[in-house]
């Protein structure tokens, strides 16, 4: 893993400007604002929704909308790439995870926290978040965050640090957490709530501080 | 007339001692019965039938290390293989520990089961903690893409869950999944185990609490998994029959709490693979060490479906 990251970053550098210029022609209107500094392209414009919809109910939907188009943003490019298949070898598996990355952070590249998970989906997150880790043990809730990666720096498009090992998220928080389309996941990040694509391990949004300090992530322990 | 009483009785107990179960196999507790400690190989044939009809199948865990263990390993699983012709072979996950670069690939997973490969025995991964999901796409790993699947052979039913991220649309899939499925046998593999006596991790309380239902519901009788650099065999729970096998490169030596109520048989000496063969509704295992010592042997009946599908 560390070897093929290292041969993505080297890879980016060269990708990111071939990839720029080619996300402009693939995205054509539907992502024209790869081109531009604002507003996130992932997010559609969305009709006014009716007055009786509840507001709760609504922001998810919205949240459902805005991962929809994330998806198919990447669906295009990934179609415009060598596809991984099941007949891949090794170093195809990389060299094509690595060109979908790059091609998501060209097209990306102005993404900012919370494009993708609106404030109040962001804040139920967290409610659910406290509540679940509120009803752990003290030794369950340093299972939690036995191998969570803690003291990076966050932004979108960087790759989830890998520490030795992949941290596992609770499953029964997960459960109740908002859903999510199966290659997007729900990560923890020190003491931050990370949304990842699952298939290039791209951090596409993060909630800050979601976290309660613990034992295991507060960086004053470290 | 007498004697004839006393004949027909003495034919009737020779028959009930012929036919009877083996003793306490009623029994949840006796579901899985020790069969001899541990003797010295070669002993596949001992204990396994080697039906011709049967399903053969081999389980590894945690194995990803390109360690000479793990070719120590492997040389014992190939050496078994010619006596146990098994088709497949299950991985439950840490298949690739560190680099996962081509080297990494070839160091740790082609190499080591070559004769395997070019035998034509299928792999069929589980991903492990320390796996990336890539490996999914790694076409000798037979998961088709799908960090979840399963997989039929005859009357059995594997069942690859990726236990890292055990999402709702996994939980899904699990439940209708093993609904829709008719195999006599449906066994699940993964990476983390639901029960465990181990003092490093221990059991999957979170895990357990979301797919054990399922597990009992829909007549699951074994569930593998590794994690756990060790090999244990727990007494039955709600029923199934949880094996973990996550000793097939690294090994956490000792760490079986002692006293621990769940265990049926464990083995944290040394490494060890699994070889399991399925006759009708008896599924026997067979673990042996690096040494190639069996250290477990026992059979383990097939339960009648609890629930029938309402799906």
């Amino acid at each position: 893993m560390h070897e093929m990251r290292a041969h993505l970053r080297t890879f980016l550098s060269v990708w990111r400007l071939t990839a720029a210029a080619a996300i402009v022609v693939i995205a054509g209107a539907g992502a024209s604002a790869s081109a531009a500094p604002q507003p996130p392209q992932t997010t559609p414009s969305r009709p006014a929704l009716p007055r009786a919809v509840n507001p709760q109910a609504a922001a998810l939907q919205d949240f459902t909308q805005r991962l929809d188009a994330y998806l198919k943003l990447r669906a295009t490019l990934s179609n415009t790439l060598t596809s991984q298949s099941s007949g891949s070898t090794a170093s195809e598996l990389t060299t094509s995870q690595n060109a979908l990355a790059a091609a998501i952070i060209a097209a990306r590249k102005n993404a900012r926290p919370g494009d993708l998970i609106p404030a109040v989906v962001a804040n139920q997150i967290r409610t659910t978040v406290v509540t679940d880790l509120a009803g752990r043990s003290a030794a369950d809730k340093r299972a939690a965050f036995e191998e969570v990666p803690v003291g990076a720096r966050l932004a979108i498009n960087q790759l989830y640090p890998m520490t030795a090992s992949r941290a596992t998220v609770p499953p029964v928080l997960l459960n109740n957490l908002p859903r999510l389309p199966d290659n997007l996941q729900y990560r923890f990040y020190d003491r931050h709530i990370v949304l990842l694509d699952g298939d290039t391990e791209l951090v596409i949004d993060y909630i800050l501080n979601a976290l309660p300090a613990l034992a295991g992530n507060d960086p004053e322990h470290h | 007339m007498s004697t004839l009483i006393r004949t027909f009785l003495t034919a009737l107990t020779l028959l009930v001692l012929v036919l009877a179960p083996p003793e306490g196999l009623a029994g949840d507790q006796a579901r899985a019965q020790t069969a001899a400690p541990p003797r010295a190989a070669p002993a596949v044939a001992d204990s396994l039938p080697i039906d011709k009809d049967s399903v053969k199948f081999a389980v590894i865990g945690d194995t990803g290390t390109g360690s000479r263990q793990q070719y120590e390993v492997a040389a014992q699983l190939v050496a078994a293989y010619k006596r146990f012709p098994f088709t497949l072979v299950l991985m439950l996950g840490d298949n690739m520990y560190g680099g996962e670069a081509q080297s990494d690939f070839v160091k740790k997973f082609e190499t080591p089961y070559k004769p395997l490969l070019d035998a034509g025995v299928k792999f069929y991964a589980s991903l492990g903690n320390h796996d990336e999901p890539a490996q999914r796409f790694y076409k000798p790993f037979n998961m088709d893409g799908k960090r979840f699947y399963s997989v039929r052979e005859d009357d059995v039913e594997f069942f690859a869950l990726d236990s890292t991220y055990m999402s709702p649309a996994q939980l899904d899939w699990l439940e209708q999944s093993l609904s829709r499925s008719d195999a006599k046998w449906k066994i699940p593999f993964m990476h983390h185990p639901l029960y465990s006596s181990g003092e490093k991790h221990g059991s999957e309380m979170d895990l357990r609490q979301l797919v054990e239902p399922l597990f009992v519901q829909h007549g699951v009788d074994v569930v593998l998994a590794g994690h756990e650099h060790f090999y244990e065999r727990l007494k039955p729970q709600k029923g199934i029959v949880y094996i973990t096998e996550g000793g097939s490169a690294k090994l956490r030596a000792s760490n079986i709490r002692n006293n621990s109520a769940m265990t049926a048989k464990g083995f944290d000496t040394d490494q060890s693979f699994i070889l399991v063969e399925i006759v009708e509704d008896q599924l026997f295992v067979e673990a042996i060490s690096r040494r190639g010592v069996v250290v477990d042997s026992v059979a383990i009946p097939r339960r009648e479906m609890v629930a029938p599908s309402t799906n």
